[in-house]
C-alpha cells in the first residue's frame, strides 16, 4: 500500500479517446501500487452496456457487477459473482491483481493514482491485457489512453499473484496475446510460463 | 601467506579480450540494447473512403513478444515503438490490431468528438484482416485501411 490522497480532488477528464470533458470528483483515501485483473479486451469499450467495464461484462476475475437492493433501496449485495468454478482456465492461468501502471511524476495524482477501494474511476481499480494492452514498457508513458495498462517502476518486469494465489515475475515484454489469454478467465487457452519471464 | 596481486596488474587471457571485442561489435550491430535492430515505421490509418481514424491505438504482431505499437492521433497518423519511443519495429511479418477506448459515463456519447469507431474484427488478432511485412529499410510509410464498425 502507497500513501493517500487527503481529500477529494476535482480532476478534468481527458479520456482515452482524446476529447475532453467536464471532469469529475474522486474522494481522498488510501492509495496502492496494485490493480484488479478486469480481464482483456474482448468486450470492447464503444460506449455500450456490453463495455468491459460495465456491469458483469468484464472477462477477468475481479470485475464490476451489478448490485441488488432491498424494497428501502439498500443495497444487500452483488450479482455477477467470479467464483473459483467461474475461473475455467484454471487459477493458477488467471491474473488476480497486479502492478498498476502510474507514470513518473502522477503519483497521488487521480486518475491515474486515486483510492483503490473506489470504483468511480475504473482505472483506480483494474487494469486489462492483452492485444492492444501491453505492459507498458515506458514509465514515463502518460498518455490518457494508457490508464487501464500494467506497467511497473521495476527494471524489464511487472509484478502479478495469480487466482491462485501464486506469485509471478512476468517480463515486460509479454506478448499480449498470451497477456490476454493470462487475463481472461475462460477464453478456453492457457499459456507456457516459458514464454513469459 | 599468499601475495594479493593488484587486479590492474593481472593480463587478460586472449579468450577474454575476443569476448569483449565480439561484445563491442554486437553492441555496435544492434539498437545498444540487446534487441534485435528496428526500422522506422510511421504511417497513416483510415477508412475506404479516406477519412482518417481519429482515435485508437494500433499494435503490430510478428508472433514473438516483440509487438510494437503507436497512438493514433486526430489526423490518423501514428509512430510504432517497440522499446525506445518512435524506433520502429522488427523487420518480419505481421498481423495488426486496432484498439480504441471510448468511456461515456464522464462524458455522453453525443459529446465526443473521436469521429467514427472501427470495425470490431480489428481487436484482436484472430480475427484481424490487416496484416504487412515490415521492411529493412530506413523510411517505412505505412497506410491501413479500416472498415467502420456497424
Amino acid at each position: 500500500m502507497e500513501d493517500a490522497v487527503g481529500e477529494e480532488v476535482h480532476v478534468s477528464t481527458q479520456l482515452p479517446c482524446g476529447c475532453t470533458g467536464p471532469g469529475g470528483w474522486i474522494p481522498g483515501g488510501a492509495l496502492g501500487d496494485y490493480a484488479g485483473n478486469i480481464g482483456d479486451f474482448s468486450p470492447g469499450a464503444i460506449g455500450s452496456i456490453d463495455d468491459f467495464y460495465q456491469a458483469g461484462r468484464g472477462t477477468g476475475v475481479l470485475i464490476t457487477s451489478h448490485v441488488t437492493f432491498d424494497s428501502s433501496l439498500r443495497p444487500t449485495g452483488w450479482t455477477d459473482r467470479i467464483t473459483v468454478a467461474s475461473i475455467v482456465d484454471g487459477t493458477s492461468n488467471t491474473i488476480l491483481a497486479g502492478e498498476a501502471h502510474k507514470p513518473t511524476g502522477q503519483m497521488k495524482q487521480p486518475p491515474w493514482d486515486s483510492p483503490i477501494y473506489s470504483g468511480l474511476e475504473i482505472a483506480s481499480i483494474a487494469r486489462l491485457g492483452g492485444p492492444g494492452f501491453p505492459i507498458v514498457r515506458n514509465r514515463h508513458d502518460a498518455s490518457a489512453s494508457s490508464v487501464f495498462q500494467w506497467g511497473s517502476s521495476h527494471p524489464s518486469v511487472c509484478n502479478f499473484v495469480m487466482a491462485d494465489g501464486s506469485t509471478h515475475t512476468f517480463a515486460q515484454f509479454l506478448d499480449t496475446i498470451a497477456l490476454g489469454r493470462l487475463s481472461h478467465r475462460n477464453d478456453g487457452e492457457i499459456v507456457d510460463y516459458g514464454m513469459v519471464y | 601467506m599468499a601475495n594479493p596481486k593488484k587486479l590492474s596488474t593481472v593480463p587478460l587471457p586472449e579468450t577474454c579480450c575476443l569476448g569483449i571485442i565480439v561484445l563491442m561489435l554486437l553492441f555496435l550491430n544492434g539498437c545498444g540494447d540487446g534487441i534485435a535492430k528496428r526500422y522506422p515505421a510511421s504511417g497513416v490509418v483510415r477508412f475506404p473512403g479516406g477519412t482518417p481514424v481519429r482515435t485508437g491505438t494500433i499494435e503490430i504482431s510478428n508472433g514473438t513478444r516483440w509487438t510494437a505499437s503507436g497512438e493514433i492521433d486526430r489526423e490518423g497518423k501514428f509512430s510504432l515503438t517497440t522499446v525506445r519511443s518512435s524506433d520502429g519495429a522488427i523487420p518480419g511479418d505481421y498481423r495488426v490490431v486496432v484498439r480504441q477506448v471510448i468511456l461515456t459515463h464522464r462524458l455522453p456519447a453525443a459529446q465526443h468528438d473521436h469521429g467514427e469507431l472501427v470495425h470490431a474484427r480489428y481487436r484482436d488478432y484472430a480475427s484481424t484482416t490487416l496484416k504487412f511485412t515490415m521492411p529493412a529499410a530506413a523510411k517505412n510509410d505505412l497506410e491501413f485501411v479500416v472498415d467502420k464498425a456497424n
